[in-house]
């Protein structure tokens, strides 16, 4: 390899990847620590963030830093449409009954999406390009979509930390996330505020779909890699941790960043699993989290 | 012998067990109580291997068990029962006591092991329900199945978590009974309870951990008149 | 009660039996098509089986189905030229066995819901990675795949691995194993103090059964001119064996099985002309049967049988009181 020149840009890159993994990570996070809802589709909310974006520019017109905004409510109005359908009643059940019903609900849920992508969108891999010119950076070249990505994800995880550390909503979820049975017996309406954590958590996904559109190309096969990724995410910064989760997705996106380039990016993959199996067989609580 | 030394351990902030010790000879009832959260059931589970302590040994008849798995432990002869029965809802009465038969040390073949898990589910007073699935159940034979499961694993240490708790007066007389034929065929018992006139009844001797530590230990009569155990407990007493 | 359902089940598996049979001479009656389809079939019975023994009494849902079936498959591709299939199915066993165990290791140590996790992205990573694998080192994305193997020696292997995993599933449940499995299912902890060695028994057996899916993948593999990791990795087949499953019932052993004709029969009548609607009719069916009938078909059966007979003993008991009031000369 060439001299530290290069290790700049492969470092630079894998944060910029990380970031957006980050903010990925972050929405599956609030499912999973607060709506109790581990949700293997989350993948698929991302993917159809990704393509909306893809149709409203392609057909439309519209700036993917425009459409965000409505592509985040669909997602999230997907999000809650299916948690009001059937993931609701998985609380209903006794305990064992309802991890299984958890997952193979959003296992079924997968299936559902990536097949109304499918039957909207067809299976080939799609990308458009938009500000697809370079921007220096200590005298490296990235192109501007990563970087405006990059910043957009940073954006959003800072609002989501200020909203869960300063606003009321954010205390609620906080206590549900903390300590589900004490939020009950406080008179937290559980329920609704279930409804709100798994909408804003599909919301997040939407919008990184959107930001990661702008620079990666995605199809509706391509869910499970995210979902997959995403799950790495917050197994290594723990569970129900914003900072453990925008850690992890830094280190994890520098990881595949130096393996891409010093191997092949086709194992960016590999390394996440290898990552997975390692913290699963020395730590599983992961580095900041508290929840297994 | 069971002889628990210097155990100690903690989660996160809170010091669940320091420094306590611990010992049960054989045919010897040793009784634990102590308020709520005061690591009674924390004790037990490190013995019967469920948690690892941070510092301290356990002794069983002169082995070094500290931080063995629950399933080794129990092919070593220690049964266990737990605040809240923990049984196979599914399966029958028969086949719940026969995975004691099936899995101890040298374990018996499935025919086997289900017609022994008749007599002893008769012994319990469990006989007319063999086949009835254990979800079904009340409350208290659960518990007697739980026991009866315990003690098809030929255990020669048995650690009763509260088994004695929330039974009527004849049911608790019952229960007693049973305790004392297991003390006369010279197994040790290690007894967390709350209900007092129990410990009166049966123990040899009493433990009594507060916080986490030992602050007492003796014979039922001197312990419970003693005043800091009688402060500790003052209203928590759930003789009824 | 109880004898009601031991009749279901001792019918239902000679049922099975009966049907083994019948596919093992299907060769020699049925039509290319039927006996087609009698592979299909024999692979998701086999492939069902192989999963409920493991995560129906565990629990442990497994959604790795495809990733062992695929190691099998290119285990095949690789080294079916070279040495006999049934060779291959040897290395594709340990292979897979090895694998599970490691996955096993790293995560049924832990709560169930990291298996999910891990089990959900191998297939997933195993495609990539043999993607990769495939462009780096052969600079191939597919493969053609010229195995020297008869069908009619693939169609008898298929059977005999199928027959021997329906055998070990009839005899695993009044065996010691299967009560540990059980056991391990209803409450960890007390399978562990009843003396369970709960660690062993769920990687042992998690990794015994995804040999079994590697077999069937390794047999299965001649069948195909043309193979792609995504076709040998298809997240579509551990979804298939999951619904076929629940669809059957994963309460009762015999249940599972059940589901496997409705889903291949709506798979020929969907899948070649409407591919994505069908992936949409599974997903919305899974979902359906989890909210509605989580018990599946067995289930539903069970509950009708135990209520008739429930009904019948309370006729029974009425008659029986009128009969004492007349006797003592009262009414």
């Amino acid at each position: 390899m060439a001299g530290s020149g290069t290790w700049v840009a492969v470092l630079l890159d894998g944060l910029i990847l990380g970031g957006v993994y980050a903010l990925i990570a972050l929405g599956l996070n609030l499912q999973y620590a607060v709506a109790m809802i581990l949700n293997l589709a989350y993948g698929e909310l991302v993917m159809l963030g990704a393509l909306l974006t893809y149709t409203l520019y392609t057909a439309g017109r519209l700036s993917p830093l425009v459409s965000l905004l409505a592509v985040a409510v669909v997602a999230g109005g997907v999000s809650a449409a299916a948690y009001l359908a059937g993931l609701r009643r998985v609380f209903r059940m006794d305990r064992r009954e309802a991890e299984v019903a958890m997952l193979l609900l959003t296992f079924a849920l997968l299936f559902l999406l990536q097949s109304s992508a499918l039957m909207l969108w067809g299976a080939e891999l799609r990308h458009y390009t938009f500000w697809g010119e370079p921007v220096f950076l200590l005298g490296h070249p990235f192109s501007t979509n990563r970087l405006v990505a990059a910043a957009g994800a940073f954006l959003l995880s800072g609002a989501l930390y200020g909203i869960l550390r300063w606003s009321s909503l954010g205390r609620v979820l906080r206590g549900m996330a903390d300590n589900p049975r004490a939020a009950q017996l406080v008179g937290v309406e559980v329920e609704r505020y279930r409804l709100v954590a798994f909408g804003i958590g599909g919301m997040l996904a939407g919008a990184s779909g959107t930001l990661l559109s702008m620079f990666w190309s995605f199809s509706p096969t391509a869910g499970i890699d995210v979902t997959v990724r995403a799950l790495v995410v917050i197994v290594l910064g723990g569970i129900g941790s914003v900072v453990g989760s925008l850690t992890a997705g830094l280190l994890l996106g520098v990881a595949e960043s130096v393996v891409s380039a010093v191997w092949d990016p086709a194992l960016r993959l590999t390394v996440n699993f290898a990552v997975l199996t390692g913290i699963l067989l020395w730590r599983p609580r992961g580095l900041f989290g508290w929840r297994t | 012998m069971l002889e628990v030394r210097g155990v100690s351990r903690r989660f996160g902030g809170l010091e669940a067990l320091v420094g306590v010790d611990l010992v049960a000879q054989a045919g010897q009832v040793v009784a634990v109580i102590g308020p709520n959260g005061s690591g009674k059931t924390t004790l037990l589970n490190v013995i019967s291997g469920v948690l690892t302590p941070d510092a301290g040994t356990v002794r069983w008849e002169g082995r070094d068990i500290t931080g063995w798995p629950p399933h080794r432990v129990a092919h070593l002869g220690i049964g266990r029962t737990f605040q809240r029965p923990r049984i196979m809802e599914t399966m029958t009465v028969r086949e719940n006591i026969g995975l004691g038969f099936l899995f101890r040390a040298r374990g018996l073949p499935v025919p086997q092991a289900m017609a022994m898990a008749q007599e002893v589910g008769e012994e319990v007073g469990l006989g007319d329900r063999l086949d009835v699935p254990a979800g079904d159940l009340t409350y208290i034979d659960q518990k007697r199945l739980e026991l009866a499961r315990a003690l098809a694993g030929d255990p020669r240490l048995l650690l009763l978590d509260e088994w004695l708790a929330g039974l009527t007066e004849g049911e608790l007389q019952v229960g007693l009974e049973l305790l004392r034929r297991l003390r006369a065929q010279g197994k040790a018992v290690v007894l967390v309870e709350h209900v007092m006139s129990a410990v009166r009844a049966i123990a040899d001797r009493v433990v009594v951990l507060h916080a986490g530590r030992k602050i007492l230990e003796g014979e039922p009569e001197e312990v419970l008149k003693h005043p800091e155990v009688v402060a500790t407990y003052l209203g928590q007493d759930t003789g009824c | 009660m109880a004898d009601v359902r031991e009749r279901g089940e001792s019918i239902a598996w000679a049922a099975y039996f009966l049907g083994m049979l019948v596919l093992l001479t299907a060769p020699r009656w049925g039509s290319a098509y039927l006996v087609g389809f009698c592979v299909e079939l024999l692979s998701y019975m086999a492939l069902v089986t192989a999963w409920t023994m493991f995560s129906g009494p565990t629990r442990y849902f497994s959604l790795a189905t495809a990733a062992f079936f695929g190691i099998g498959t290119y285990v095949t591709v690789y080294l079916g030229g070279r040495i006999p299939v049934l060779a291959c199915v040897a290395v594709a066993a340990a292979l897979a066995y090895l694998v599970a165990s490691v996955v096993g290791l790293a995560t049924l140590r832990l709560s169930g819901l990291y298996f999910v996790m891990f089990t959900f992205g191998l297939s997933e990573f195993l495609r990539q990675f043999v993607l990769w694998f495939e462009g780096r080192l052969f600079r191939k994305v597919g493969r053609i795949v010229s195995v020297p193997f008869s069908d009619l020696d693939l169609y008898y292997a298929l059977w005999g691995i199928t027959a021997v995993l329906l055998l070990s599933a009839f005899l695993l449940r009044r065996s010691r194993l299967g009560y540990a499995l059980r056991a391990i299912g209803e409450d960890e902890l007390a399978a562990a103090h009843a003396g369970v060695n709960v660690s062993r028994v769920k990687i042992g057996v998690f990794a015994a059964t995804a040999s079994a899916m590697a077999v069937v993948g390794a047999i299965l593999a001649p069948r195909w001119a043309y193979v792609l990791p995504d076709m040998a990795f298809d997240p579509t087949r551990s979804f298939q064996v999951v619904l076929m499953a629940m669809l059957g019932g994963i309460r009762h052993s015999y249940g599972p099985l059940l589901g496997t004709i409705p889903l291949l029969l709506l798979y020929e009548w969907l899948y070649a002309r409407y591919p994505y609607p069908f992936m949409f009719v599974l997903g919305l069916l899974l979902a359906v049967l989890i909210l509605y009938a989580p018990g599946g078909v067995s289930g539903m059966m069970e509950g009708i049988l135990q209520r008739a007979e429930e009904r019948r003993q309370e006729a029974m008991r009425i008659r029986a009181e009128e009969l004492g009031h007349v006797e003592s000369g009262e009414g």
